[in-house]
């Protein structure tokens, strides 16, 4: 037997003595499949909480702890009658998961259910599971040389199961037999699965190797039979096991350390672990775990406040829902989730349809002046979709004209002309055409919501990034006139609410990682940088301009992309397209890793904490350099240059800093912390 | 930009090591950061930090010489226990 302590190192002994021999046996567990976690008993955990909500939808009540010492107790029961019988104290799983079930679920066990739990073991397993790229590749040379290859392993998993495995990591074609002990309960830990295999396969011990990790069965007794033994004592594979074991069992004393072990079993090891460009890393490391929360607190919300289906409002809504496709399917493996639905909306779409019942609110007005860019009633017609000629004969009435200043923000504004404005808010006629420019664009919103069987629920989420909400608001404004209608819960990435929400019975927003309502100055630093977040999680499409109403239906009218602003979107799209990327490859892996877990979306707070402070408020040049976005489109903000005063007084945003000061500043950091934390404590 | 691998070779976070956390957690000691619901704590940091820096020399040491890492463990069972 030879002792070796790298991957490489046994591989390069391995070749020599493999040109001497017919067969090489491998051990399958830790040496050519290592698990992410250091504990393999850990993936039954899932499966325990996966039983007892199937229990639940049966109207069976018992906690996952139950159905895990249920099962331990079978197992071992089974392990005590093997070893009257046989050498070895083995197990088989399909035995003794069905004896589970049945004690479990008495009448309702059913075989459907047993093959339910077993394939979510399976995918619990395949997603823990990662191959040793160079035994692998080893294994796959002695494939092509000619060699019978073998796996054999000591463990519950029949070889059948074991197949599954070994064809999700991609090398079952280069093995010839896979052996299980819980088909034979013959183990290489007492030495008897080697004279089966001899026997069986007619094999020679002397032109035999065999390669494992534990000295006793995949050392001693190998030998013992004449075997050549190989076994791997990795002591880098044990640092990577001891780190996580330690980020495990802090976890369960001290909250912050959750978010980190959810990041650890989110890394990608061996082969999977490739160079990468920075965006990328910043999506998988950064954005994925931050996504991951707000999909699981979606999740959650939707869950508690019995929504039937999600609507995904474009265009951050892409990101979103294709990240909830890959993580939810581990998180809610009993589909208990509302369906989800992708909805083309945008703000410059829904704020003329918002008009076409109600008319032209003073707020939905106001909103418009928001940005420092709008500064007339133009801006008003643009954003709203109104044809200003309609509106020449009020204008005359109130002492206005088109481009009477609105906003304080820019020269020439006097308190008159709001004084004007506003009355003319006032003017029913001037409402009632307002009503009626705006109402083909809400009538072809009602179609196409129609067309997505939007009215035909109760309950629904509206998903979005954020910030004052002003999508949930002129959406639900276009639709309220509409009974029956859904209550419409809004859920939002960041709510900065910088104008009161119309919150109602059936009108609701909640920010979930950041709400101004709830003082939460770790999570507001997500407002260094809001831009950031928009450009990260936009879709790859054009935005809404609008809906419009046709002669057969309705149409979607998405805006051109060939002017100078569209391209330079196109150009940011490809720019981020890296970061988005590292974002979805890390969705299924933050879903397995917190289904393994059992964590909520609130356990992985303080972590999320760090990381948003971290990068937001104190991020690296590099950093800053690398993730800050080249352009963002916004047609909601007018291309009005506001008074110099106001631009002066405008302040400076540590993303905006240039790349000089963000390296050789010191206090640059701290100064703008301290300046976002008086601003949080003055709110 | 120089391409990167997503996990370190001390199997840390590339982009969020530990030594950039234990820079976070000393500053929150001076000034508020938030709600961390208590933070990392020092004393997992030092020992995290030991595995992540110095882990595989320790074990590289103990998978050589296992007799005598053996026997310390031993030593410092029998040590615990009284």
């Amino acid at each position: 037997m030879k002792v070796f302590h790298t991957p490489k190192s046994l591989v390069e002994a391995g070749r020599i003595i493999a040109s001497t021999v017919d067969t090489v046996s491998f051990d399958l567990f830790d040496t050519l499949l290592i698990r992410r976690i250091h504990d393999p008993d850990l993936v039954k955990l899932p499966v325990a909480r996966f039983i007892a909500e199937k229990a639940k939808l049966s109207g069976l009540n018992f906690s996952p702890e139950y159905a895990q010492s249920v099962r331990d107790s079978v197992e071992k029961k089974q392990r005590q009658e093997t070893s009257k019988q046989f050498k070895d104290h083995e197990a088989c799983y399909p035995i003794f998961m069905r004896q589970t079930l049945e004690e479990l679920f008495h009448e309702k066990m059913s075989d459907d259910l047993l093959s339910e739990v077993t394939a979510y073991e399976m995918t619990m397993e395949n997603a823990m599971l990662v191959p040793r790229f160079e035994l692998v590749e080893w294994l796959k040379e002695l494939y092509r040389h000619g060699k019978t290859v073998f796996i054999v392993s000591d463990v519950y998993l029949p070889a059948a199961f074991l197949k599954g495995l070994v064809q999700h990591a991609g090398f079952s074609p280069y093995v010839h037999h896979i052996v299980s002990s819980a088909d034979t309960f013959l183990a290489k830990a007492s030495g008897e699965a080697f004279p089966f295999l001899k026997e069986n396969f007619q094999l020679k011990p002397d032109s035999w190797i065999h390669i494992g990790d534990n000295p006793i069965s995949d050392g001693v007794r190998p030998t013992e039979f004449g075997i050549s033994a190989l076994v791997l004592d990795d002591h880098s594979e044990k640092q990577r096991k001891a780190i996580i074991k330690r980020q495990l069992n802090y976890s369960k004393g001290r909250p912050f350390w959750r978010g980190r072990v959810l990041q650890q079993l989110m890394l990608p090891l061996e082969e999977e672990n490739k160079q990468h460009d920075p965006l990328y890393i910043e999506g998988h490391n950064f954005l994925a775990p931050l996504i991951g929360v707000f999909i699981q607190k979606i999740a959650e919300k939707c869950v508690e406040l019995s929504v039937e289906k999600i609507f995904f409002l474009s265009r951050e809504g892409y990101t979103f829902k294709k990240y909830w496709e890959q993580a939810v399917p581990f998180l809610y493996p009993n589909n208990k989730v509302p369906e989800t639905e992708y909805l083309y909306v945008s703000r410059m779409a829904l704020a003329g349809a918002s008009c076409a019942y109600q008319g032209l609110t003073k707020t939905n007005a106001d909103i418009v002046f928001l940005p420092a860019g709008n500064r007339d009633f133009r801006d008003i017609c643009r954003v709203f979709n109104l044809d200003i000629e309609g509106f020449e004969t009020f204008f005359k009435k109130y002492q206005l004209n088109s481009q009477s200043v609105l906003s304080p923000l820019h020269d020439g504004y006097t308190p008159e002309n709001t004084a004007n404005y506003h009355a003319l808010l006032e003017d029913e006629d001037f409402q009632d055409e307002i009503r009626k420019q705006t109402r083909p664009a809400n009538d072809a919103l009602q179609l196409y919501l129609d067309d997505l069987g939007f009215f035909d629920h109760e309950n629904v989420a509206l998903v979005d990034i954020g910030w004052l909400g002003t999508i949930p608001r002129f959406f639900y404004e276009a639709i309220q006139h509409r009974d029956p209608h859904p209550s419409c819960h809004n859920l939002l990435f960041g709510a900065t609410r910088g104008i009161e929400y119309p919150k109602s019975s059936k009108n609701n927003i909640y920010g979930l990682i950041y709400d101004k309502d709830r003082f939460d100055f770790a999570a507001s630093s997500i407002i260094y940088s809001r831009d950031f977040f928009e450009e990260a999680c936009k879709a790859p499409h054009p935005t809404l301009n609008g809906y419009k109403l046709k002669e057969d239906g309705y149409s979607l009218e998405f805006r051109q992309t060939d002017d100078e602003i569209g391209q330079a979107e196109k150009i940011q799209d490809r720019y981020f397209a890296p970061l988005q990327q590292g974002m979805f490859d890390g969705a299924s892996k933050f879903g397995a890793a917190s289904v393994l877990l059992g964590f909520s979306s609130k356990d992985y707070k303080p972590w999320l904490n760090y990381l948003l402070v971290s990068k937001m408020a104190f991020p690296a040049a590099e950093e800053v350099s690398n993730i800050r976005h080249q352009s963002h489109l916004d047609d909601f903000h007018g291309t009005h240059k506001p008074s110099q005063a106001f631009v002066k007084g405008a302040r400076k945003q540590l993303w905006d800093a240039s790349r000089f000061s963000l390296r050789w500043n010191p206090i640059l950091r701290i100064k703008y912390f301290l300046r976002h934390l008086r601003e949080r404590l003055n709110e | 930009m120089n391409n990167k691998k997503l996990t370190t070779t001390r199997f840390d976070i590339n982009g969020n090591s530990i030594v950039r956390l234990t820079g976070f957690y000393l500053l929150s000691r001076i000034i508020p950061m938030g709600d961390n619901r208590g933070g990392p704590g020092i004393k997992c940091l030092l020992v995290l930090g030991l595995f992540q820096y110095w882990g595989r020399q320790v074990y590289w040491a103990d998978t050589r010489f296992h007799r005598f890492t053996n026997l310390l463990r031993r030593i410092k069972r029998k040590l615990q226990k009284r």
